[in-house]
C-alpha cells in the first residue's frame, strides 16, 4: 500500500511543482502576506515617531493678544504659531488647515489676573490623513496642559504653598516586560492571524486539484480501476495537499521572523527583537493544524465535480481557520485548556508562547495533540468518502 | 478470463442490470452492445471492482471480485471511456505513473514503457507534456496505461469514439493483435460494422438483461437478418423498444447513475442514432 501512497504523492507534487501559475500564488500571497504583516506595525511606530517630532506651524488668528510665556511653551513641542488673515474655520473645514487657534482679546490680561483665559482651537481631524488633525491636537493640547501647570504652580507658590500639592498622587511606573516579551508584543497579534490565513489557502488549489480536478479532467476513472486501495489514494493525495500546505506556511513564518528583525533598526521606535522561538512555535503547531486544514480541504473539494463547485464549498473552511485565529489574536486565553480545542487551539497557544516570551511544551503539546485528534476524526469521515464507489457518483 | 455472473444492480427502483451473465474467453473479443442506458457501463464497472454488485459476481483468472477486487483490477487492464489525461504529465510519465500500481520498477517498467510507445506510435510525443494533445494522442496515452502492465484482461470502453479514420483503423488493428496474442479482450461500442468485424462473441444487453449473446452469425441467423444492426434493433424490440431503453431505465424513469451521467453516449453519430434511434 505504502507504494501506491508513494506513487500517488509523488505524481501529485510533480504536478503541483509544474503549475506554474498555481505554484507563484500559492508561494507569493503568503510571503506578501507576512512582510505586510511583519513591517506594518515598525512602519506604523515610525510614521507616528516622525509626525510626533516634525514642527508644526499651526495658524492662529489674534497671536498678538497671546501670552508669550505660553509662546515659549509651545516652543518647547515644537509648535510656532502663524498669524492667519483669512477665514480659519472655512479653512480648517476644508481640510487645507489641520487646526488652528484663535486668541480673543484680553487674553494676557484675563491671565495675568487669574482669570480663565480662553483660547479656543478650531480642528478637523480628518484633514491631513491619520496622521494630521489629531495628531496636531494632541500635542496643541499637551502644550496647553504643560503651561497651564506652570502657571498653576507659580500661583501656589505666589501663595506661599507647596506645588507638590497639586500632584496628589505621583505614579511611578516600572516595565518589567523581558526583552523576548517586548520582541514578541506584536508577533502575539499578528502571528496567530498571519497561520490562519496561510493555511486557509495554501493548500487549497492543490486539494482541489487532487478531487475535483480529477474528475474535471476525465482522470478519476482511470486512478479507481488501478489495484491501489481506497486509504492510498486518500494518503497519497492528503500527503501532497499537506506538504503543499506547510511549504508556505515555512515560508512566511520565515520571511515574519526575517522581516520583523529587519525592522527594528529602519524604525526610530525601538521594538525589540523578535526572538527566535516564536518561528519555531509557530512551525510546530502549525504542522498539525496543516493536517487538519489538508484533510478538511479535501473532503470540501471531494464531492464536487468541478474546480469551481470545489472552490464554492471550500469558502467557508478560511472563515473557519481564520475567525479561531482572530479570536486568539484579540482575547488571548490565560487558561492552558483551550489549547487543546481544535482549531482554537493551537493559536491559542501560539498567543500565549508570544506573550510569555518562551517556548511552552505544554501548550505545544495540547495544542498538537488537539490537531492530531481532529485530524484522524476528518481521515475517518475521508475515508468513506474516498470510497470508489461514492468517488464515481460524486463525479 | 472474464466470467460475468447473474450481476444485479438496482439504484432504487431503477433495475441498471438486472442478471447479467457471459463468458468472455481468452483469445477472443467480445462485444457488449446495447443502447444508451441499457446497463453496460454499469457492467463494465462493476467488472472492474468499483461498483459492488447487489447479487451475483464476477470472476476475472479465478479471481472473485467480491473477495479479492485488488487482484482482479490487477488482472485488468482498463480503457476508461473519457479522454482525460493529466496535462502536466508526458505520457511517459502517465505509462510510469500507472505501472507504479502494478508494481513495476527500474529497468522492467522503463523497458515495458518503451515498448507500449514503439507498439502504439508515440515516439514523437512521449515526452511531450499531454498539455493540448489531440484526442488521437489522448486515446493512445489511455491505451497505453491500461496496457502497460501486459495485462491478461483488456477492457475497453467505445474506444473508437471521438477517433478520425486512422486512429480508429489502428485501434482497431490493435484490438484485434491483443487477441491474437491470447488476451481476453472485452469492449463496448455503438458501432454496429466496429463489432461485427471485430468481435468473436456478442453481447447484446437492453434493459439491464442479456437478451442475445454469441457470435455476429448467430445473432443475425437466430433473428434471420442480414445485418447485425437490424439484428441488433430486433433483439432490442424493434425501434420503439430502442426508444424506450434508450431514453429511460427499466421502469421508464431516467435517473439512474449510469444514464444520468450520460457515459454511455457516444460523443459522434450512433449507430442507433443512424437507425432513427432518439438520442438524448
Amino acid at each position: 500500500m505504502w507504494q501506491d501512497v508513494a506513487n500517488i504523492w509523488r505524481k501529485e507534487m510533480v504536478t503541483t511543482v509544474r503549475d506554474r501559475k498555481g505554484m507563484t500564488q500559492a508561494i507569493l500571497v503568503p510571503l506578501i502576506i507576512a512582510v505586510f504583516y511583519a513591517s506594518f506595525t515598525p512602519l506604523l511606530n515610525k510614521a507616528m515617531f516622525e509626525r510626533s517630532q516634525k514642527p508644526l506651524v499651526i495658524p492662529a488668528v489674534g497671536v498678538e493678544y497671546a501670552d508669550p510665556k505660553l509662546l515659549d511653551t509651545m516652543h518647547e513641542f515644537g509648535i510656532t504659531l502663524e498669524e492667519y488673515g483669512g477665514d480659519l474655520e472655512h479653512a480648517v473645514e476644508r481640510g487645507d488647515k489641520e487646526s488652528g487657534l484663535v486668541f480673543e482679546p484680553g487674553f494676557s490680561e484675563n491671565l495675568a489676573d487669574e482669570q480663565p483665559a480662553q483660547v479656543r482651537l478650531i480642528t478637523n481631524s480628518t484633514a491631513g490623513g491619520v496622521f494630521g488633525g489629531a495628531f496636531s491636537d494632541s500635542r496643541l493640547r499637551l502644550a496647553v496642559s504643560t503651561f497651564n501647570q506652570k502657571v498653576a504652580a507659580e500661583r501656589v507658590v505666589a501663595y506661599g504653598v507647596d506645588p507638590s500639592a497639586l500632584l496628589p498622587v505621583v505614579l511611578e511606573t516600572e516595565d518589567v516586560a523581558t526583552p523576548e516579551q517586548e520582541g514578541a508584543l506584536w508577533a502575539s497579534f499578528y502571528l496567530p492571524i498571519l497561520v490562519a490565513v496561510v493555511l486557509a489557502q495554501s493548500g487549497l488549489f492543490v486539494a482541489i486539484d487532487v478531487t475535483a480536478g480529477e474528475k474535471e479532467r476525465g482522470t478519476l476513472d482511470a486512478l479507481l480501476v488501478t489495484p491501489a486501495s481506497d486509504w492510498a489514494i486518500l494518503l497519497g493525495k492528503m500527503g501532497a495537499v499537506f506538504v503543499t500546505g506547510i511549504i508556505p506556511l515555512f515560508l512566511s513564518l520565515t520571511a515574519f521572523w526575517v522581516v520583523s528583525n529587519l525592522m527594528p533598526s529602519v524604525a526610530a521606535v525601538e521594538q525589540g527583537a523578535l526572538p527566535l522561538f516564536v518561528l519555531w512555535g509557530s512551525l510546530l503547531i502549525g504542522i498539525p493544524m496543516a493536517l487538519v486544514m489538508s484533510v478538511a480541504q479535501m473532503i470540501a473539494s471531494v464531492r464536487a465535480r468541478t474546480f469551481r463547485d470545489a472552490q464554492s464549498a471550500a469558502s467557508p473552511l478560511v472563515f473557519a481557520m481564520m475567525i479561531p485565529g482572530f479570536i486568539a489574536a484579540f482575547a488571548p486565553p490565560k487558561a492552558l485548556w483551550p489549547c487543546f480545542i481544535p482549531l482554537y487551539g493551537p493559536f491559542a497557544a501560539l498567543s500565549r508562547m508570544t506573550q510569555a516570551g518562551h517556548l511552552q511544551w505544554d501548550s505545544i503539546g495540547l495544542a498538537t495533540l488537539g490537531s492530531l485528534v481532529a485530524a484522524a476524526v476528518l481521515t475517518a469521515v475521508a475515508a468513506r468518502l474516498f470510497d470508489r464507489e461514492r468517488l464515481l457518483y460524486s463525479s | 478470463m472474464i466470467e460475468v455472473r447473474d450481476l444485479v444492480k438496482h439504484y432504487g427502483d431503477v433495475r441498471a442490470v438486472d442478471g447479467v451473465s457471459f463468458v468472455c474467453p481468452n483469445g477472443q473479443v467480445t462485444g457488449l452492445l446495447g443502447p444508451n442506458g441499457a446497463g453496460k457501463t454499469t457492467t463494465l464497472r462493476m467488472i472492474c471492482g468499483l461498483i459492488r454488485p447487489m447479487r451475483g459476481t464476477v470472476v476475472v483468472d479465478g479471481h472473485d471480485v467480491k473477495k479479492d477486487p485488488s487482484s482482479v483490477r490487477r488482472s485488468l487492464g482498463v480503457q476508461t471511456d473519457s479522454a482525460g489525461v493529466y496535462p502536466r504529465l508526458t505520457p511517459r510519465e502517465h505509462l510510469r505513473y500507472y505501472g507504479g500500481f502494478y508494481g513495476l520498477s527500474g529497468n522492467e517498467l522503463e523497458r515495458r514503457i518503451d515498448e507500449i510507445i514503439e507498439i502504439l506510435g508515440m515516439d514523437e510525443f512521449a515526452d511531450r507534456r499531454a498539455q493540448g494533445f489531440s484526442r488521437g494522442q489522448r486515446q493512445k496515452v489511455i491505451l497505453g496505461r491500461a496496457l502497460v502492465h501486459n495485462p491478461n484482461n483488456i477492457i475497453m470502453d467505445e474506444p473508437t469514439s471521438g477517433l478520425d479514420v486512422m486512429a480508429v483503423r489502428e485501434t482497431r488493428s490493435m484490438i484485434r493483435t491483443l487477441s491474437d496474442k491470447g488476451h481476453c479482450v472485452l469492449f463496448t461500442t455503438h458501432y454496429m460494422d466496429e463489432a461485427a468485424r471485430l468481435c468473436d462473441k456478442i453481447a447484446i444487453i437492453i434493459r439491464g438483461r442479456i437478451a442475445a449473446f454469441g457470435s455476429p452469425q448467430q445473432l443475425m441467423e437466430e433473428t434471420g437478418r442480414n445485418s447485425l444492426e437490424d439484428a441488433f434493433v430486433q433483439l432490442a424490440g424493434g425501434e420503439e423498444g430502442l426508444l424506450v431503453s434508450g431514453h429511460s431505465g427499466n421502469d421508464g424513469s431516467n435517473d439512474h447513475p449510469a444514464a444520468a451521467s450520460g457515459q454511455d453516449q457516444p460523443e459522434r453519430e450512433s449507430v442507433g442514432a443512424d437507425a432513427g434511434m432518439g438520442r438524448r
